[in-house]
């Protein structure tokens, strides 16, 4: 792996196997570095895309708003509120993977906490295994939470640093106690550690003793010791840098084939997000701009901004990413508070029309499932 | 935590690991603990120790031996009214050393349980609990102090409550700023995305993120809380007039004799000095050994201490392995 490392730090036209494999789509018959091989257990490759299964719906959200009040003044008046997640709706099989990508502030992490129910959303609804999750509180919440857990993005702040690994991995078993057997809980966490990676002898050890990408797979062990259906993946991999995220996308990935698990991954990373989602999700300032399988998304963009977005995204071949268009965005992005009337990307969008300007468009279906929000694409 | 030493097959005393560390990496922080102790032992068996006894409460004086120097028969020298110092100082351990370890821990106790119940509670709870500190910090302390100690009259037991309970609630304010930030933080935002109730995460986790605060606040209140009780000794309020106490033989014979005698003000001046720094001292070297991130604390020896169920449950993946 080293020699590999340094030939490709000389000479550029020699890509080091972990980047060539996660960048390149095909993925197939890719020399592929023993030790890496050996670290991931077994070949990352880009997943086909998925025909619809049969799966049974494990999440629907249906129009879901999350607006946060804007007050002013002593006595709290409500001036506006910011309309962080404004009428998003999806659906999730078992076993499937929905990735959301968009710029800051365009409420991705919101609608994910509004999934965990970390907050409660304005409006809308969810359903988590045909039940009403959307309001629930106390008992219910906490059944809900042992079936639906979430990894977050800073590994140096998610875990306790006066904590021992063991103990963190076991907090949610402990609180919902789910084992009770001292003995049960250590072969647990073994378990768990071996699952992700890491030697179970680190189980005596304290966070400050590990780097970030072992802190995050920490942090994956403890989402999965509760033995969860579903996971919330918020920004997972953007803390690490490249090759660390490389492991723990190809580790998220083997762990939902063995235990069959569901995920929201919440990302900006679009070639990361590509490779592990069956279906992406677009957003721009609270709504979803396009829903489609993730390869159609990245081959046919028809979205002003998803090609925009795919259209600033680097390949990794250089005489192609030289020859290609690039779509620059002018202007910033609106205000929350009070964004555009029609199209929230009418702003910004060389397309837009004075329909645009007044006229939202709805997430339509153009067919086989791709979903947009675009008159250009959809009006007549 | 013992429990759980002891399913991993060594059974591991956590008090008697704790001593050791102490002994091996902070010896300094080991002498403080010894010193405090004996101090805490002198005054309780002072009756024992002191060469001149206690009759009806009170150290009869000799006024013939006034101010003497100290010599054999009186180590420490006598004070202004010809009371043997030594015996003073004995008896006075009692007051001062007594009085000050226990309202020191009752009073950061007090400040632990308000700062942190406000942090974590938070909401209406906070904003009311803080509204009354700050009412409560708008009246001067020693006012306080002195209507407490009015209503409750004197004695040991008031005297413990005049000294720890006004100090603890003023002291609850450094201690939730500190806990508002560590609930806040993302682990525990994580727990509670887990289930973890208020209870819970204030004490798996607030509560060991906060400690090294609450260790030092122990330590430096311990001084001050000697020095308050000289203070209230002096305007008439103390345990009992003429009980003997380190703080009030420096206030008042200490500084007035300080040239003809200054015997008089050098014993109960180091003797406070003394019991301050080893408390430091102490407290200092118990945050060492609880911060795992500090080379010498308790995690330093974790590495060696490979748990039997990770090797055991290793051999049993080999085996399967294999077979």
């Amino acid at each position: 792996m080293s020699d590999d490392k340094l030939k490709s730090k000389f000479r550029p036209d020699v890509i080091d196997p972990v980047e060539k494999k996660l960048m390149t789509q095909e993925g197939v018959e890719m020399p592929v570095d023993p030790e890496v091989q050996e670290f991931l257990g077994e070949d990352i490759r880009v997943r086909e895309p998925v025909p619809p299964t049969q799966s049974p719906e494990i999440l629907v959200v249906k129009d879901l708003k999350m607006h946060f009040p804007v007050t002013k003044g002593l006595l709290k008046r409500q001036v506006g509120s910011v309309k962080a997640v404004d009428g998003v709706s999806f659906t999730l099989r078992q076993g499937e993977t929905l990735g959301i990508v968009g710029e800051s502030g365009s409420g991705k992490s919101t609608v994910g906490n509004c999934v965990m129910r970390n907050l409660t959303p304005t409006s809308g609804q969810i359903l988590f295994d045909g039940q009403d999750v959307t309001h629930i509180k106390g008992k219910e919440l906490g059944e809900f939470h042992k079936r639906l857990t979430m990894v977050t993005q800073d590994p140096f702040a998610s875990l306790d640093p006066r904590m021992k690994v063991r103990d963190s991995i076991l907090e949610g078993v402990r609180i919902n106690k789910l084992v009770t057997d001292k003995q049960e809980q250590y072969d647990l966490v073994a378990r768990m550690l071996t699952l992700v990676g890491l030697n179970p002898k680190f189980s005596d050890r304290y966070p400050h003793e590990f780097s970030g990408g072992q802190r995050q797979r920490i942090s994956i062990a403890r989402a999965l010791a509760i033995n969860p259906a579903f996971i919330v993946c918020d920004e997972i991999v953007s803390a690490l840098d490249v090759s660390i995220q490389a492991q723990i996308v190809g580790l998220m990935m083997k762990i939902q084939e063995e235990l069959g698990l569901t995920y929201i991954f919440i990302g900006h990373d679009l070639s990361v997000v590509r490779h592990l989602s069956n279906q992406v999700a677009v957003m721009y300032l609270g709504k979803f701009m396009e829903l489609t399988s993730s390869d159609e998304l990245y081959e046919k963009p028809l979205h002003p901004y998803t090609q925009a977005l795919i259209s600033a995204a680097p390949i990794p071949k250089p005489k192609v990413d030289r020859q290609r268009e690039r779509i620059l965005l002018t202007g910033e992005v609106p205000s929350p508070i009070n964004p555009p009337k029609g199209c929230n990307f009418c702003t910004r969008c060389k397309y837009a029309t004075e329909r645009c300007k007044t006229e939202d468009p709805a997430l339509v279906d153009v067919g086989g499932g791709h979903m947009v929000a675009c008159h250009m694409v959809t009006g007549k | 935590m013992s429990k759980e030493k002891k399913s991993s097959g060594k059974p591991r005393n956590g008090f008697v690991e704790f001593m050791t560390l102490l002994w091996r990496t902070k010896k300094v922080a080991f002498f403080g603990m010894v010193v405090l102790i004996l101090f805490i032992l002198v005054a309780i068996f002072a009756d024992f120790i002191a060469p001149q006894k206690m009759e009806n409460g009170l150290l009869s004086s000799h006024l013939m031996e006034a101010a003497q120097a100290p010599s054999l028969k009186h180590p420490l020298g006598t004070d202004a009214m010809g009371v043997d110092l030594l015996s003073y100082m004995i008896y006075g351990a009692r007051t001062s050393v007594i009085l000050g370890v226990s309202c020191t821990i009752l009073s950061t106790l007090i400040s632990v349980i308000i700062g942190v119940a406000s942090a974590v509670i938070g909401g209406k709870f906070d904003l009311f609990l803080q509204r009354f500190i700050d009412a409560w910090q708008c009246i001067p302390g020693m006012l306080i102090m002195l209507i407490l100690m009015t209503m409750l009259g004197a004695g040991m037991g008031s005297m413990i409550v005049v000294l720890s309970v006004p100090g603890g609630i003023g002291g609850s304010r450094m201690i939730r700023s500190a806990a508002i930030s560590v609930k806040d933080s993302g682990y525990c935002n994580m727990s509670k995305m887990l289930g973890g109730k208020n209870l819970w995460r204030m004490i798996h986790h607030v509560l060991p993120n906060i400690l090294p605060l609450v260790l030092m606040n122990l330590a430096n209140s311990l001084g001050g809380t000697i020095m308050m009780e000289a203070t209230l000794n002096f305007l008439g309020f103390g345990v009992n007039v003429g009980t003997p106490s380190w703080g009030y033989i420096l206030t008042s014979q200490g500084r007035s004799k300080m040239y003809t005698a200054p015997w008089i003000g050098l014993a109960p001046g180091l003797a406070i000095t003394i019991m301050v720094f080893a408390a430091a001292m102490f407290g200092d070297g118990v945050r060492d050994i609880l911060d795992p991130r500090l080379k010498g604390g308790m995690g330093s020896f974790s590495k060696e201490k490979i748990g039997k169920i990770a090797k055991k449950y290793m051999a049993s993946k080999k085996a399967q392995e294999t077979a």
